[in-house]
C-alpha cells in the first residue's frame, strides 16, 4: 500500500503543479474559499515556494522543532529523528520518474 | 507504534495486544539490526499502513486492508484527469482498490492529496482514500497509533514528540519543508523594533505556527521570551477572530488568510517562506522549488525580490 500511495503522491505533486486550471477548483473546494483572486493566489504561493517536485524529509527539517520544543520536553533532548526517516519509497517513486508526471 | 516495535524504546501498545498483530508479532518488541532490516519487514507486510507528515508522515499500523469497490475504468478515470501521465506508468494494480483513511491539515500545500483523489489517481494505483481533516496535531497523531487511519499528513514537530515518546511513525515525505506562513501585523507597525513588547498569536504551542513565529522572530533579533509575548489561543477561528478585532497585533497568517487580514489594514512584514529551504537552496537545486508560470507579482513582491536576491 505504501509504495502505490507514494506513487500517487508524487504523480499527483507533479501533476498539481502544471494544471493550474485544473487544480484550481479542487483547492477552491478543498479551503472552502469563494474569490477566485484569493484561490489563485493560494495556488501560487504553495505550488511556487512552498510544496517541493521532490518532497525529501531530511533531519534538518525537523532540527527547529526538536530545539524549540526541547525547551519544554526532555525526551527530545538529543533526539535523533533520522531512524525514523525513510526516503526508499520516495526514491523508488523518482526512479521510474513520477515527479515529472505531466 | 506496537507491531514496529523495532526499537529499543519503542513499546507494545495495548492496541497491538489486541489483535491487530500475528502471534509472533505479539509476543513482545521486534528488534531490528538495522534500517534497512526493518524496511525489509515492513515491505514483507502487505497489511502495514504508512504516515505521510506537513511534512508527509508515514505511520506504521497494523491494521488490516479493507477491499473497496474496483478503481474506475480508464475511461472514467480519464474523463477527469489531466494529461495522461509522460512518465513511466506506475505499478499496473488489479483486483479491487485498498481501502485506507489519509489525514490532512488546513491548508494550500495539501492539494496533492485532494488533487490525487479528484483526478482518479489514486484509484488509477489501485488505492480508494477518504481524506480526513483531522488537523495536523495531537488529533490526528491520535488517530493514527489507533488505527482509526492510515497515513497523516502532520507537522513534524508533531511527530518527532511522538516518536521521542516511544511512537514508530515513520517520515515518508516532507510537503512542507518551508513553514507556509506570511507574518501579518497591523499598520502601526513597520518594523522588526515595533514588535517589542506586542503580543503575537499562535494557534497552538509546540504547533508549526508557534515554531515558525519564534523561529522567524529569532532569525530577525528577537528573543521569543523577553521581547514579545506568544500567546496561544489554541482555535484557528479565534486567532483569526481576535486579530480582526484589534485584540491582537501580529500573527503568522497563510496566504489565504492574509487576503482576508490585508483587507482589514494588517500587512505583511516578513515572508516565512523567504526565510526558507527553498530560498536557501543552492541555483542547482532552486528548480525543485520553483512552480509554474505565471504568478501575480502584486502578491508576491517582497518574497519574490528576495527569492531573487538569494538566488542572485
Amino acid at each position: 500500500m505504501i509504495p502505490r500511495f507514494m506513487d500517487a503522491l508524487i504523480e499527483s505533486i507533479a501533476r498539481s503543479k502544471n494544471d493550474r486550471a485544473g487544480s484550481l477548483p479542487v483547492l477552491k473546494a478543498q479551503l472552502k474559499l469563494e474569490d477566485d483572486a484569493t484561490v489563485g493566489a493560494t495556488y501560487d504561493f504553495f505550488t511556487g515556494k512552498v510544496v517541493p517536485s521532490v518532497p525529501t524529509p531530511t533531519s534538518a527539517q525537523f532540527a527547529d522543532g526538536i530545539s524549540i520544543l526541547s525547551r519544554q520536553n526532555d525526551k527530545l533532548k538529543g533526539f535523533d529523528v533520522a531512524p525514523f526517516i525513510d526516503t526508499s519509497y520516495l526514491d523508488n517513486s523518482l526512479k521510474r520518474g513520477l515527479h515529472k508526471s505531466q | 507504534m506496537g507491531c514496529l516495535a523495532g526499537y529499543p524504546e519503542l513499546r507494545v501498545t495495548p492496541w497491538a495486544r489486541a489483535g491487530c498483530c500475528s502471534a509472533d508479532e505479539k509476543k513482545g518488541p521486534r528488534v531490528y539490526s538495522s534500517l534497512a532490516d526493518r524496511r525489509r519487514f515492513l515491505q514483507a507486510r502487505p497489511a502495514l499502513s504508512a504516515v505521510v507528515a506537513l511534512t508527509v508522515l508515514l505511520s506504521v499500523a497494523c491494521t488490516p486492508e479493507t477491499a473497496a469497490p474496483p478503481p474506475p475504468t480508464q475511461a472514467a478515470a480519464s474523463s477527469t484527469a489531466s494529461p495522461v501521465s509522460a512518465a513511466a506508468p506506475a505499478t499496473v494494480v488489479s483486483g479491487p482498490a485498498t481501502k485506507i483513511r489519509v489525514s490532512y491539515p488546513e491548508g494550500g500545500a495539501h492539494l496533492p492529496l485532494f488533487y490525487a483523489r479528484d483526478k482518479g489517481i489514486f484509484a488509477k494505483n489501485g488505492l480508494d482514500v477518504t481524506l480526513q481533516g483531522l488537523g495536523g496535531g495531537p488529533v490526528a497523531a491520535a488517530a493514527l497509533q489507533s488505527g482509526e487511519i492510515q497515513i497523516v499528513d502532520i507537522t513534524g514537530s508533531e511527530v518527532v514528540s511522538a516518536d521521542a515518546a516511544g511512537a514508530d511513525i515513520i517520515i515518508l515525505a516532507t510537503l512542507t519543508p518551508v513553514y507556509p506562513y506570511v507574518f501579518e501585523v497591523i499598520q502601526a507597525i513597520s518594523s522588526k523594533d515595533d514588535l517589542k513588547g506586542k503580543t503575537i498569536a499562535v494557534r497552538a504551542s509546540g504547533d508549526a505556527t508557534d515554531i515558525a513565529t519564534r523561529v522567524l522572530l529569532k532569525k530577525e533579533g528577537l528573543d521569543p521570551g523577553k521581547d514579545v509575548t506568544i500567546l496561544a489561543v489554541q482555535q484557528e477561528g479565534a486567532r483569526m477572530a481576535s486579530l480582526m478585532a484589534g485584540q491582537i497585533c501580529c500573527t503568522v497568517a497563510q496566504v489565504q488568510d492574509r487576503v482576508l487580514l490585508e483587507k482589514n489594514n494588517f500587512h505583511m512584514l516578513f515572508d516565512n517562506a523567504g526565510h526558507s529551504e527553498c530560498a536557501r537552496r543552492d541555483r542547482d537545486e532552486a528548480h525543485l522549488c520553483e512552480g509554474p508560470p505565471g504568478r501575480d507579482p502584486a502578491l508576491h513582491g517582497r518574497a519574490d525580490r528576495e527569492h531573487r536576491a538569494v538566488e542572485e
